[in-house]
């Protein structure tokens, strides 16, 4: 989490809470963070310990670019969704082949799949069978579209 | 070695190493795969022929601690709404999933293994966003399964 000051302090971030709390609260919401993620930010970070081959003998394990990406990615997740007062839930955390970071949640017949690589975040929702009409997918890096993919998967 | 076809009525083996996260058990017992259980940088999930290795699951172990979940091949050539859509969201391509035999045969990195097959997607597939939602459905259906051999060791 060294690197949540600098997220916290990025415009986006400031510009949806600092109607909740000043920046001078950072180290509270830093410590609740911390604690409520303190199995998923250490899972993220074991990944590195991941060798080449991990899965099969393609397989890249995530870098330290991605895994910082994915932590930052999910204390912005878990702010938004303390914001709009929904119960948080552990997501899975595994690897993709390309080393990617994968968060993975399954509420009832909801099914939500994040990537989180070097620079960007995509989601996979999958709600049925159908791969055509009952599975969707987009980016997944900003602040609304995360609101959105929770209160969906709750839903 | 010949190459025999794939019959609908087929077991197909898919190995999920121990401690990769590629599976979560709910609350009530229930088995979630992860989608990362198929992820493949080929494009092409290998899984071995059941009546090519006897029925015998730890065929397709690499390591004893390694979990063996399974699918049928009609179930994966039931796929056939794998569509790709362009940047505005109209589909242009439609796939459907088949299995081929891939025996692998004096490869320079990999075992010998003459019950290997791939699942693959007609027409040539190498989409990432495409290949993803594949992967969403073959967990799915490998859920839908009892354990072949369950995994040794804590998740």
């Amino acid at each position: 989490m060294a690197s949540f000051g600098r997220f916290y302090e990025s415009s986006e971030v400031v510009s949806y809470y600092s109607p909740r709390f000043s920046l001078d609260d950072a180290s509270i919401v830093e410590r609740i963070a911390n604690k409520a993620l303190k199995g998923t930010l250490s899972s993220v970070q074991n990944l590195l310990l991941w060798d080449a081959g991990w899965n099969d003998t393609s397989s890249i394990p995530p870098n330290q670019t991605a895994v910082s990406h994915a932590k930052n990615w999910i204390v912005k997740l878990y702010l938004e969704v303390s914001c709009l007062g929904r119960p948080w839930m552990q997501p899975n955390v595994t690897a993709g082949v390309y080393g990617e970071v994968v968060f993975e949640w399954w509420y009832r017949n909801h099914k939500l799949t994040i990537y989180i690589g070097d620079e960007d975040a995509e989601y996979v929702q999958v709600w049925g069978t159908d791969i055509y009409s009952e599975m969707a997918d987009g980016n997944a890096e900003s602040s609304s579209t995360c609101r959105s993919l929770w209160l969906w998967l709750i839903s | 070695m010949v190459v025999t076809p794939v019959a609908d009525d087929e077991t197909l083996y898919r190995r999920v190493p121990q401690g990769k996260n590629f599976y979560i058990t709910q609350a009530n017992g229930t088995v979630k795969f992860s989608s990362q259980a198929f992820a493949d940088r080929s494009f092409r999930p290998s899984v071995d022929r059941a009546e090519l290795c006897h029925y015998d699951p730890t065929w397709t172990q690499r390591d004893v601690s390694d979990g063996v979940a399974s699918v049928v091949t009609r179930d994966v050539r039931s796929i056939d709404t794998v569509v790709q859509n362009d940047e505005k969201g109209n589909p242009i391509r439609v796939f459907c999933a088949n299995v081929e035999h891939v025996p692998i045969i004096g490869h320079a990195e990999l075992l010998s293994n003459f019950a290997h097959a791939e699942i693959y997607l007609i027409p040539n597939c190498t989409n990432k966003a495409v290949f993803r939602r594949l992967c969403e459905r073959l967990a799915q259906l490998v859920s839908e399964r009892p354990w072949e051999i369950e995994p040794q060791g804590i998740q």
